[in-house]
């Protein structure tokens, strides 16, 4: 009796899933369609030119994966495609858009055409499989995706090297207004005996991504209702990791000052960079809960 | 009776789901025809900078006892690393005069995204040089016009005059920084996976005329130097 229920149990189980898939395979369908096209692109980032295994945009991946685990999560909670009306007519948008940025992409190697398209194929199987109405439903996961477009080095490049100069003039301010011997020339910093190069991982732009990306997902989980906090935050956050940064040079500069070039070089670079992050997101949540406050003074709730 | 909804749900493919897949799938094998599979680094002969670059020529003798505090390379060893196949750094003195010329061969046999080129201007200004009048001149050398890019870098009492130009595939590039791209696009469009070359050559000087006419000298003497086939392995076969 007992492992007749059990039994029941499991093919009722295995029905379900084997329904699923049935249920769904236009679905399925057009994901295999996705796979095939986007199969050399994931082996050109991760194998051929390791984009993503790179220091500076190793966060593609990460990225990649949350979008998928809420994609995943949403569609929990979608009940029946049967409900949902396609149109065809939006989702072919979407999936010329996405040949002719994938074409070109891989024709002539533009990483972020084909990571773009990625995107837009993906919209473009949701809007066929349930049109607007499911687009809406899943459309943060989606929105969240675009983070993971590796930008090109013609535009991350300038604002780095502001970034970079702004970050050294800030540092050089602080440190010596807390009386230490310090000057500057352009990105180099003197401070005493020492000369300390502010390089280009120094000006945090993978920071500043992937706290973006944190943040933007932060108030998307705990669902504001506060058109105050969904705006302002996310524009803070610019400044929040600028500060960070700031933060992490002049604690670089301090420990090579009081321990040497060989710790500011060695261990403590690596220790850095995770209290630039945490500074970063500690100074995040601050501010959000100063935002709550205000925002509770201004609309009573 | 929930479970039983479930399982009723349906969106079976139809013809449209049917063409997005054939869709898909014609836009992998346009892009596999379409994507180069050829390097330009074995069309133009695999070359190895460190052997084809001579060690002596015309006036030029390599210097090779150790010139600290006169040679300093404004590239970041770990950005060298990444970024380049092969690097040829070398000090070349002129017999006649005893002046001193730094030559330095950055190649990277594959310019996509990350691993493009870094320009001289922006690796010595990243390394605390200010850069002044930066400007581009057409010289004559081996029988056609190179388009050269001058600068002057500066570091406290430290005054360099560079002269470089970059090879991507089949030319020298000259213009605004995008021109790398599009040269790349180019060369896709041909159908080769494109290289990239940055020769650049500095003397430590205050006068800038000088310098000038001492590095044209000294490229002119360099190309002469090279079979026809190195020297389209520095200046393309333009």
């Amino acid at each position: 009796m007992n492992t007749l229920t059990q039994t029941s149990a499991y093919l009722a189980t295995a029905r379900k899933v084997q329904t699923h898939f049935v249920s769904n395979s236009g679905l399925w369908l057009m994901f295999t369609g996705l796979l095939i096209m986007f199969l050399p692109t994931l082996w050109d980032l991760f194998v051929v030119n390791g984009i993503w295994v790179d220091d500076e945009h190793a966060h593609g991946p990460i990225i990649l994966a949350i979008s998928l685990w809420l994609l995943w999560k949403r569609w929990q909670a979608i009940p029946d495609l049967a409900s949902f009306k396609p149109s065809p007519a939006l989702a072919w948008l979407c999936f010329f858009l996405a040949a002719s940025l994938y074409i070109l992409g891989r024709a002539l190697d533009i990483i972020y055409f084909e990571v773009g398209a990625f995107v837009l194929g993906l919209m473009g199987i949701v809007l066929m499989a349930g049109g607007m109405a499911l687009f809406n439903k899943l459309k943060f996961p989606l929105f969240f995706m675009l983070f993971m477009v590796p930008l090109p080095n013609s535009l991350v490049g300038p604002i780095a090297s502001l970034m970079k100069e702004a970050v050294s003039a800030v540092t050089v301010y602080v440190l010596s207004w807390a009386g230490f011997q310090v000057g500057r020339t352009g990105v180099v910093i003197y401070l005493e005996q020492y000369q300390l190069l502010v390089a280009d991982a120094c000006a945090g732009m993978r920071t500043l991504f992937m706290l973006e990306a944190l943040g933007v997902l932060y108030l998307n989980l705990v669902h504001h209702q506060s058109m105050l906090r969904n705006i302002v935050l996310p524009i803070l956050i610019i400044p929040i990791s600028f500060t960070a940064n700031v933060i992490r040079v002049i604690a670089l500069a301090l420990i090579t000052y009081y321990w040497g070039l060989a710790a500011g070089q060695g261990f403590m670079h690596g220790f850095a960079g995770m209290v630039l992050f945490l500074a970063g997101l500690l100074l995040m949540l601050a501010t959000d809960s100063m935002l709550r406050l205000i925002s509770r003074r201004l609309y009573g709730k | 009776m929930a479970n039983e909804m479930y399982l009723t749900v349906s969106q079976k493919p139809n013809v449209q789901h049917w063409l997005v897949v054939f869709f898909m799938a014609s836009c992998f094998a346009v892009a596999w025809w379409l994507t180069p599979h050829l390097t330009w680094f074995e069309h133009i002969g695999s070359p190895q900078f460190e052997q084809i670059t001579p060690k002596q020529f015309g006036d030029w003798v390599e210097v090779t006892e150790a010139v600290s505090g006169t040679i300093v390379n404004p590239e970041q060893q770990e950005a060298v690393n990444n970024l380049y196949t092969q690097v040829v750094s070398r000090v070349y003195e002129q017999k006649a005069s005893g002046r001193r010329i730094m030559l330095s061969l950055a190649y990277g046999d594959n310019q996509t995204f990350s691993k493009q080129l870094h320009r001289p201007e922006a690796c010595y200004s990243s390394q605390g040089f200010k850069i002044e009048k930066m400007h581009e001149e057409k010289i004559q050398v081996i029988g056609q016009s190179v388009v050269v890019s001058r600068m002057l870098a500066t570091i406290g009492q430290r005054q360099e005059q560079v002269t470089y130009w970059i090879r991507i595939g089949d030319g020298i590039i000259s213009g605004p920084p995008t021109a790398l791209n599009i040269a790349r696009l180019q060369m896709s469009l041909k159908g080769y996976i494109t290289d990239g070359l940055l020769f650049r050559i500095s003397e430590i000087s205050e006068n800038e005329q000088e310098a000038h006419v001492l590095q044209d000298q000294f490229i002119r003497d360099f190309l002469q130097a090279l079979s026809p086939a190195q020297q389209a392995m520095m200046v393309g076969l333009r």
